[in-house]
């Protein structure tokens, strides 16, 4: 069990479960009553006779089950941001984000960390999201500890994880511990339902687009088990059905599906297997077609040795693929792309002491990115082609200890030492200042071309000077290898991914932030305050017109330059009672500086939000019923608009004074949503949501486009394009 | 492709319609100068056009530069001024665009001074034009189709189409390349980028097939992606080959142009 806490009756003293559920106290000999409890789960009280060093292992039960009714299980996590000193951290957990509907009822892990401040949603239609002011692909989304390099479906409105396999996230805003890195921003670490050993549960569900369904249980029983889930939109179904020849041959959807096994092997060893498949695929009857997917397994072992020594090893590989089908008269013909991560990693964990915890570990990735393959079909009159493959070797070595100095006073420190080594076949480019080529370097197979080497420090103090209080500091380096080239503000899956090489040097970014944290209300309430201050280095940004989609040399469209982003971010969060939820704002900047654009001054970056706000309410009156409602606004995204036009060739042209001098219309929606929980039966419970996405209606600027008015030729028009108003949804689902 | 991507889209969240004109407070910038300049392996006199930009919710007329210098050479030694005759028009008298020379641009205007260079690729013959259905978006439409067949290489050959439709210039940019066609017969049609759009029996329809160099290629494919307004790449104005500070281009190109009536 993740994230549990272990506490010891009557004293000051406790544990909280790591990510495979191991935990380690140290107290001297004598008989305690230790509490296990987790969020969602009934708590769990043993007591232990200590004389020697003990391995106790205890499961906890969902409180559904049993007489034991008047034990009230808690449903929100207790904010515990005062303890240790991680800042610019956040965990939700399934239950939570259960509650809080964000896109027609579909509950969502990554919409729902996007209402966390800092955090902002990059628009609907988008697939990504910005954290601190970075780009979407500064953010490292794991499942079990594998990246998914593309985490949306249906072009983001959907993410690619199923709330029924996912147990809970945590995000990381850039001071995260040394075991993590590789991308500037933000990791989100989603982590998959660990299965039941006891006893077999199911659910399925139906909402307005998906179907979906999951079911777990023992392999053997206390020894074993096995979760799958599964999920697919029924689109097609509804085109299909219908009588207007233009869309019922049209084809939109996905599938994905979840499936994570879990071995006891003994009292020390544990085996785990872990793999997602998605596909997606959007096609326009013979005129276009767009799929891509992503495809993650992993397989881990944990060892315990003794009381105080934990270690985990995992192989994983991860995949990602899209493929674009284009149709000309009498043919077609397919343009397909690939990245593929394999890596391996080993992890220690040391509890040499009640003051310390220490971790060290090495992980290593080997990196192939396919950009491009042509596969013409006969008549195509096209030649079958493809674009150089990329290779490249990414490998980390970090430690880091958290140190209870005093009970007061927890000093983290650690360090992450990352290697990137660009690896040949392959030309390499010197490039003049325009971009263009000036000398052709070709290496062999398995020859580097170029290394970077770069210490990542990870410092975060954390003090407490009284119970309910505790202010922190960080300061945090994190390098970035992994580059997703998007030569369009809307995020679309075909964006293209590079890999550092001679001329794309590795992202740093340095990032200091300081935070106050309060408990008020007796605990019911807490508020905290963030500020951050973030530069960065090796920032990417494109020249005017660039093409990235067919081209070896994708570094002659690129320009580089610094960042910087600072904000202040502040949440007030009430976690007990029938009324919980949470406010949050966040005033912050982004600002790039690239020579060759803007003349070489500081620009708002795309991610740049100056306001950023969420609210976040579920009322809870009685066992039946769960309501909810959450209002979001942010700032539009700064965007460049015409200051000009001109003819070119008989066409309106554009002229564009500067990039990013405009902003959209700011975002605000509001959704509402119910959940009706109809008494339990003897085998099954079920659960119907209604709600309303968008209540009061409001247009939202999508994206803004500019053209010839088609009534007056002598004149030329703004328009703006929405993609939802208000929507109405209901979802029913059973638990068995 | 993104203009695709966004139709699909739209078509999801079942909201093609969700569109409105909005009235945005755009800055008037300074105005820039805007200068267009073709040269073509078909008898002169050239045109090279000099103006002015205007303001967004100006009307689309351009004020023409008068009294500017202009100049056009080629590798071989001929040079020529151009004569102006109003209105930011200068007109060439005795200058040939022949394939395979280079050609330079000299644009005089006060103390600004802008050139170009451009060479004129050689020419790949337009065989015919053809008309015929194609599926798009779920309906069937007429479209029409150049033959020609792409040099087999070494290089690669650019290319630009534009379409005249019952003596109208059809305003979407046809420009692709032979880099994975070599040595193949064409099989791209003139697929207008409005989905509704179809020719229709009867439609007198021409079309002028233009071989570019390669930075008249960038600059037509930056100008579609980039300043045509449409919403789905990052805005900006295409690269140009007119150093100086001036908008527009300097386009040395062959031209074949071809005829037909929709049957």
């Amino acid at each position: 069990m993740i994230h549990a806490s272990v506490a010891v009756e009557g004293q000051n003293k406790g544990a909280i479960s790591n990510q495979y559920g191991f935990y380690s106290i140290t107290l001297p000999e004598g008989e305690y009553i230790l509490i296990f409890s987790t969020v969602g789960m009934q708590p769990l009280k043993d007591t232990i006779r200590l004389h020697k060093d003990i391995v106790l292992d205890v499961a906890l039960g969902d409180g559904t089950g049993g007489e034991l009714k008047e034990v009230v299980v808690r449903a929100y996590e207790k904010d515990n941001k005062l303890q240790g000193a991680q800042m610019g951290a956040d965990r939700l957990s399934m239950t939570t984000i259960r509650n809080v509907p964000v896109f027609l009822g579909e509950t969502d892990v990554l919409k729902t960390i996007q209402l966390l401040p800092g955090v902002s949603s990059a628009g609907e239609g988008n697939a990504g999201f910005y954290v601190r002011g970075g780009a979407p692909d500064q953010n490292l989304i794991l499942l079990d500890g594998t990246t998914v390099y593309n985490p949306s479906h249906l072009l983001g409105l959907f993410s690619t994880f199923n709330s029924d396999a996912i147990k809970d996230v945590s995000v990381y805003k850039g001071s995260m511990p040394p075991q993590y890195g590789g991308r500037l921003s933000s990791i989100e670490d989603v982590r998959m339902n660990e299965g039941n050993n006891q006893a077999f549960h199911g659910r399925a569900g139906e909402g307005l687009l998906t179907i979906s369904g999951e079911v777990e249980g023992p392999i053997q029983k206390g020894q074993s088990s096995l979760v799958l889930a599964g999920r697919a939109t029924k689109l097609n179904q509804v085109l299909s059905g219908s009588d207007d020849t233009t869309i019922n041959r049209d084809r939109i959807g996905f599938y994905d599906l979840n499936a994570k096994f879990n071995f006891r092997l003994g009292d020390r060893d544990h085996l785990y297997g872990a793999g997602y498949l998605g596909q997606d695929e959007l096609s326009i009857y013979k005129t276009f077609g767009l799929q891509w997917g992503n495809g993650v397994a992993s397989l881990r072992w944990n060892h315990v040795f003794g009381s105080k020594l934990f270690t985990n090893t995992t192989v994983a590989l991860s995949n990602y693929n899209t493929s674009i089908t284009v149709y000309v008269t009498n043919s077609s013909f397919d343009i397909r792309s690939a990245l593929n991560d394999y890596s391996l990693r080993q992890e220690w964990e040391w509890y040499p002491g009640p003051a310390h915890t220490v971790r060290w570990g090495l992980q290593s990735i080997y990196h192939v990115v396919a950009p491009a393959k042509l596969v013409a079909l006969p008549g195509s009159g096209l030649n079958d082609s493809s674009y150089e493959s990329r290779y490249g070797w990414e490998s980390s070595l970090f430690a880091g200890d958290d140190w209870k100095v005093t009970e007061r006073l927890t000093f983290s420190y650690g360090l992450r030492l990352t290697g990137f080594t660009v690896l040949g076949p392959g030309r390499f480019y010197h490039l003049d200042a325009d971009g263009q080529v000036t000398d052709t370097l070709n290496y062999g197979s398995g020859r580097s071309a170029k290394q970077y080497l770069n210490a990542e420090p990870r410092l975060a103090l954390g003090y407490q000077p009284d119970d309910r209080s505790a202010i922190k500091a960080a300061y945090a380096r994190n390098v970035q290898n992994v580059h997703l080239l998007a030569n369009s503000a809307l995020s679309v899956p075909t964006d293209r991914w590079a890999l550092t090489n001679n001329n794309i040097r590795p992202e740093i970014a340095d990032q200091l932030s300081v935070g106050y944290y309060r408990e008020a209300g007796g605990g019911d309430y807490t508020w905290n305050v963030e500020a951050y201050y973030k530069t960065m280095q090796h920032q990417i940004d494109y020249r005017t017109g660039a093409n990235l989609e067919l081209t070896d040399i994708v570094e002659s469209e690129l320009l580089f330059g610094k960042g910087r982003a600072y904000g202040v971010e502040a949440q007030l969060k009430k976690t007990s009672g029938k009324l919980t939820g949470w406010v949050s704002y966040t005033l912050s900047r982004s600002q790039l500086q690239i020579n060759g654009i803007n003349g070489g001054q500081w620009y708002n970056a795309t991610p740049d939000r100056t306001h950023n706000a969420a609210i976040v309410a579920i009322y809870q009156p009685n066992a039946g019923w769960t309501l909810s409602a959450d209002w979001v606004y942010y700032t539009g995204n700064p965007v460049s608009y015409p200051s000009g036009k001109y003819i070119a060739d008989g066409r309106i042209a554009f002229y564009y004074a500067e990039r990013n001098g405009y902003r959209l219309p700011p975002y605000h929606r509001l959704d509402l949503g119910a959940v009706r929980h109809f008494p339990k039966k003897k085998w099954y419970q079920l659960e119907l949501a209604f709600g309303i996405y968008n209540a009061y209606d409001r247009l939202n600027a999508y994206f803004i486009n500019f053209r010839q008015d088609p009534h007056n030729a002598a004149e030329t028009q703004a328009v703006q394009t929405s993609l939802f108003g208000i929507v109405p949804y209901f979802t029913i689902a059973a638990k068995l | 492709m993104s203009t695709k991507i966004v139709y699909i889209l739209m078509l999801c969240t079942g909201c093609v319609a969700c569109t409105k004109v909005v009235k945005l407070p755009l800055r008037v910038a300074p105005t820039q100068y805007v200068i267009e300049g073709n040269i073509t392996d078909q008898p002169g006199p050239y045109l090279v056009r000099v103006f002015q930009t205007a303001a967004f919710y100006d009307s689309n007329s351009f004020r023409g530069v008068a009294g500017a210098t202009v100049e056009l050479s080629d590798d071989k030694g001929n040079r020529e001024l151009l004569v102006d005759s109003g209105g930011g028009n200068y007109y060439t008298q005795h200058l040939r665009g022949i394939p395979g020379n280079g050609y330079l641009m000299k644009v005089v205007i006060g103390k600004d001074m802008f050139s170009a260079s451009s060479v004129m690729p050689r020419l790949v013959p337009l065989d015919g034009l053809t008309v015929g259905p194609m599926t798009n978006s779920g309906k069937t439409v007429l479209v029409a189709m150049p033959e020609f067949v792409n040099p087999a290489g070494p290089g690669v050959a650019y290319y630009l189409f534009n379409q005249t439709i019952n003596g109208r210039l059809d305003k979407t940019l046809y420009y692709w390349n032979s880099q994975n066609s070599a040595g193949q017969a064409n099989s791209i049609d003139l697929a207008r980028s409005d989905p509704d759009s179809t020719l229709h029996v009867g439609d007198s329809i021409g079309i002028e097939m233009q071989c570019l160099d390669e930075a008249m290629y960038t600059y037509w494919s930056g100008l579609d992606a980039a300043a045509t307004g449409n919403g789905g790449s990052y805005p900006g104005n295409p690269v140009t080959n007119v150093a100086g500070g001036a908008l527009g281009y300097f386009s040395a190109h062959t031209s074949r142009v071809m005829g037909r009536r929709v049957d």
